[in-house]
């Protein structure tokens, strides 16, 4: 077996493999607690950036995405808290809750032309937000907290940022490759066909709504899984955690990186917004105003994200692939 | 039970105002505008440093916060808005940007605090077993007044037609001679003015915090939905049914009431997806 | 036997009523024509038959099965495939690139398959490639083959309407103003593939308003107008039939027909 440098031999596996790994390490031994928060924020929201943009691959505008970092977290909550399941198990099992979820309720929504289902989906996640903060078993407004923190696994501690790290990174290249795959083969044309004329689609027999729910259950599950992580990392969370602030953090990220990239994007955009955020002086409102001026900014000088500046760099002629509008 | 009932009434009044404003700005954009709770919002903020800062009287304050943020809002449409030409996502982007911008000002300025705006006359009057609030009353007559108003300005007023021209169909408007550039301002600016209204209203009644723009906007989006987007009749009817949900529902049900008007709108769309009374909404290519 | 079996198909918009009990048999084999003025309803027709549509009255049958009401995408994959009369592409992609577009309901791999990148899936694949060589060819679209849809020229464009659909095998072709845009020499190379595709079994239902090319290409033709069908016969029949002719002229007398 020759030790070839390809894009996809063997040995470059291996030697990704060995740098991600390098990186953690790195990262949790030298880079102080703040960037280590920031890293992990950034694996956060590029995986749920990544959910966001298969929904609008497949031609659907999620105003609402955070109701899946909502449910799966406090499903990972009540796992823990109420029922006492072990760490991974409450994992697993609120991404699965999250997508059974997104299941029912996108056989209804999705089926709604792009801007009903847009203000639906942005009703249901404020709907979800408020009918937990209404709920005691649930804490209410003031949320769950005192999440056990899961036990450490060989070296791996999960009381320090380190198992976190590894975590929420190991999540993040999962839902890439997913995503990645989804996107470069058949199934990702069939959402570009989908998305850009369904009745042209439908006439090639298939069926629109097999896979726009098809892409809301596996954003979900991956968003679910995402939030379930979170909540635990957090240690609590209230219902505040949720609000249409953060479903738009979804899309900045998306945005800002270019969605016409399914993984560079997001990782770039989260990246972006991630620094940003922390070091943005914590006045109260600041954050809000800043955030709502830049997304301006952004759709009117670089609506196709950061990702186009590689072009404008390289001088190169439409390389990307255009996004089905 | 009257005074429910009177709760009911002027809730769904001022939803109605809430909601045929943002029809009106459905009509000019196209697309639904994120941002129109936080002008809600802003109109009653506006209001608070008008009245109480300035201690103008309430009349010109109610005056000075519809012209200022109705203004805001035809700034935005003729400056934001009209550049992206009508494309979904950008204009979606766009409000959003221009909603959180708004909320994270009011935060900076007013504190994230919830507080309490003058209504324009207190106290209660005993009718039988049942104490009312004059407040909500008036409340309900202001709201039933600018319904009236901007009813027979629609139907009769050359402006008026010419909005309702421009809503039904643009190019066939600006081919009879409608300026639908300045229509589309001026059904901005009032569309906003109504949601200021209704924001003055609802807060003197409810409270006030820079994060009731969001409550505000699903309301209203739950409002046109049920009663079919573009249609201010339907935005009528429907803003009653939402608010017997929210009136009714929330003395019975409690702090779960928000389910029921979800709910209610979820099954009627099941049955009728394009709402009560839908037209087929048109989307700009 | 008749492959496809219309009976009494109505639909009506609001007090219109824009189909009025038609009735239309296709044979296998056959190459059917649907002419009438703009506005007489053949579009709706077609809308009804691939169920974009859901008629108020009247079946759909096809090899007997009872085919009303299913939705468009079931339909396309019981055989039956269409084109539309607005051309609609996927922007973005190039000829070849589309053409899978069509291949996609013959495909059995799934979501898991195409994930995983198993063996049964990149066989499927490759068929699909080859499949898009062969059809490219006949089509005779091969030099267009890597260029972006959208700056194909219109009359090609039309022709890769056509071929997306045959990438699966169809029973019965639904044309809808193929012809639009075309010049003489596309228009005789159209004919000729599609009567090669008779010859390989398929059946054509044909809207046209070319008549030249109707009278030269179809077996049978079918006339309708303001929702009913006024005539039915062999192009010579219908090209000396009274009420045919004064439908036309009386047509193009007066205001163009809405559509």
């Amino acid at each position: 077996m020759k030790m070839t440098l390809t894009k996809t031999s063997p040995a470059m596996k291996v030697l990704t493999a060995v740098l991600i790994l390098g990186f953690i390490a790195f990262a949790h031994t030298f880079l102080p607690h703040r960037w280590q928060h920031i890293c992990i924020m950034w694996a956060i929201w590029s995986t749920v950036g990544m959910g966001w943009l298969v929904i609008l691959r497949v031609g659907q505008f999620s105003a609402g995405q955070a109701v899946f970092l909502c449910i799966g977290g406090y499903a990972a909550g009540v796992l823990m808290l109420k029922l006492n399941a072990p760490f991974w198990v409450a994992l697993v099992l609120s991404a699965i809750f999250c997508s059974v979820v997104a299941l029912i309720v996108g056989a209804i929504i999705l089926r709604l032309k792009g801007l009903y289902f847009l203000v639906i989906s942005l009703v249901f996640s404020e709907i979800v937000r408020l009918t937990i903060a209404a709920t005691d078993y649930l804490g209410a407004s003031e949320g769950l907290w005192d999440m056990p923190i899961p036990k450490k696994i060989g070296p791996v501690v999960f009381s320090t940022k380190q198992g976190w790290l590894y975590l929420f990174v190991f999540i993040l290249i999962l839902a890439a490759l997913t995503f990645w795959r989804m996107e470069n083969s058949r199934t990702g044309k069939i959402y570009a066909y989908i998305g850009a004329s369904p009745d042209l689609a439908q006439s090639f027999g298939l069926y629109f709504m097999k896979y726009r729910v098809q892409a809301y259950v596996i954003s979900a599950f991956f968003t679910g899984l995402v939030g379930a992580a979170l909540a635990v990392y957090l240690g609590a969370i209230n219902p505040e955690g949720f609000t249409f602030y953060y479903s738009l953090v979804a899309q900045i990220v998306a945005i800002l990186g270019g969605v016409g990239s399914i993984v560079w994007g997001p990782l770039l955009g989260s990246l972006l917004y991630n620094v940003f955020d922390e070091y943005l002086v914590y006045i109260p409102g600041a954050r809000s105003l800043l955030m709502g001026l830049l997304l301006i900014a952004v759709i009117f000088f670089l609506p196709e994200g950061l990702i186009s500046l590689k072009n404008s760099f390289l001088k190169k002629k439409g390389g990307n692939p255009v996004v089905p509008h | 039970m009257l005074d429910i009932f009177i709760f009911w009434i002027t809730l769904s009044l001022n939803y109605v105002l809430l909601a045929t404003g943002l029809t009106l700005t459905v009509s000019v954009m196209r697309v639904v505008n994120l941002a129109h709770g936080n002008f809600y919002m802003a109109g009653a903020y506006a209001f608070l440093v008008f009245s109480e800062r300035a201690g103008l009287p309430y009349g010109v304050a109610l005056l000075l916060s519809i012209l200022l943020v109705g203004g805001l809002g035809m700034f935005v449409e003729g400056k934001l808005y009209r550049r992206l030409g009508g494309r979904i996502e950008p204009s979606i982007i766009c409000m959003s940007g221009v909603l959180l911008a708004l909320e994270g000002l009011a935060v900076l300025i007013f504190g994230p605090d919830i507080r309490g705006l003058r209504p324009m006359v207190t106290g209660t009057v005993s009718v039988g077993r049942s104490v009312i609030s004059i407040e909500r009353v008036s409340v309900a007559i202001i709201a039933l007044l600018v319904m009236a108003a901007l009813y027979y300005f629609l139907k009769y007023s050359r402006l008026g037609k010419s909005i309702r021209a421009t809503a039904q169909d643009r190019e066939a408007a600006s081919l009879m001679g409608v300026n639908v550039n300045l229509i589309s301002s001026l059904s901005m600016g009032i569309g906003t003015g109504l949601a200021v209204i209704a924001g003055i209203q609802i807060t003197a009644v409810y409270h006030l915090s820079p994060f009731v723009g969001v409550g505000a906007l699903c309301t209203s989006i739950l409002i046109i939905t049920l009663g079919g987007m573009g249609s201010i009749l339907g935005a009528f009817l429907a803003a009653f049914i939402i608010g017997v949900c929210d009136s009714f529902g929330a003395s019975m049900i409690g702090r779960y009431y928000h389910l029921l008007s979800f709910g209610t709108v979820m099954l009627i769309l099941l049955v009728k997806p394009l709402g009560l009374l839908g037209i087929p909404f048109v989307e700009r290519k | 036997m008749s492959l496809i079996e219309i009976t009494n198909l109505s639909k009506s918009f609001g007090g219109n009523k824009a189909v009025d009990g038609v009735d239309i048999e296709i044979h296998s084999g056959e190459i059917v024509g649907l002419v009438g003025p703009n506005g007489a309803g053949k579009s709706t027709i077609f809308n009804l038959i691939t169920g974009f549509l859901r008629p108020d009255n009247g079946r759909v049958r096809l090899k007997g099965e009872n085919i009303t009401g299913l939705r468009p995408d079931q339909i396309a994959k019981k055989g039956i495939g269409r084109t539309f009369q607005l051309t609609l592409l996927f922007h973005g992609q190039t000829t070849r690139e589309s053409l899978y577009a069509g291949h996609v309901r013959v495909e059995k791999t799934g979501f898991w398959q195409a994930l995983f990148d198993t063996s049964a899936y990149r066989e499927e694949r490759k068929q699909a490639f080859e499949r898009s060589q062969e059809v490219l060819t006949f089509m005779g679209l091969a030099e267009w083959q890597d260029t972006l849809v959208n700056v194909l020229p219109c009359g090609i464009q039309r022709f890769l309407g056509i071929a997306q659909v045959i990438m699966s095998p169809v029973d019965v072709l639904l044309l809808d103003e193929p012809l639009t845009g075309m010049n003489e020499e596309e228009i005789s190379g159209l004919l000729d593939r599609l009567k090669k595709l008779q010859s390989q079994g398929v059946s054509i239902l044909i809207i046209e308003h070319h008549m030249k090319a109707v009278m030269t290409l179809c077996d049978r033709i079918i006339v309708v107008n303001f929702g009913k069908k006024i005539a039915e016969g062999t192009p010579e029949e219908i090209s000396r039939n009274p009420a045919v002719i004064e439908a036309y002229l009386g047509c193009k007398r007066g205001t163009a027909g809405a559509s």
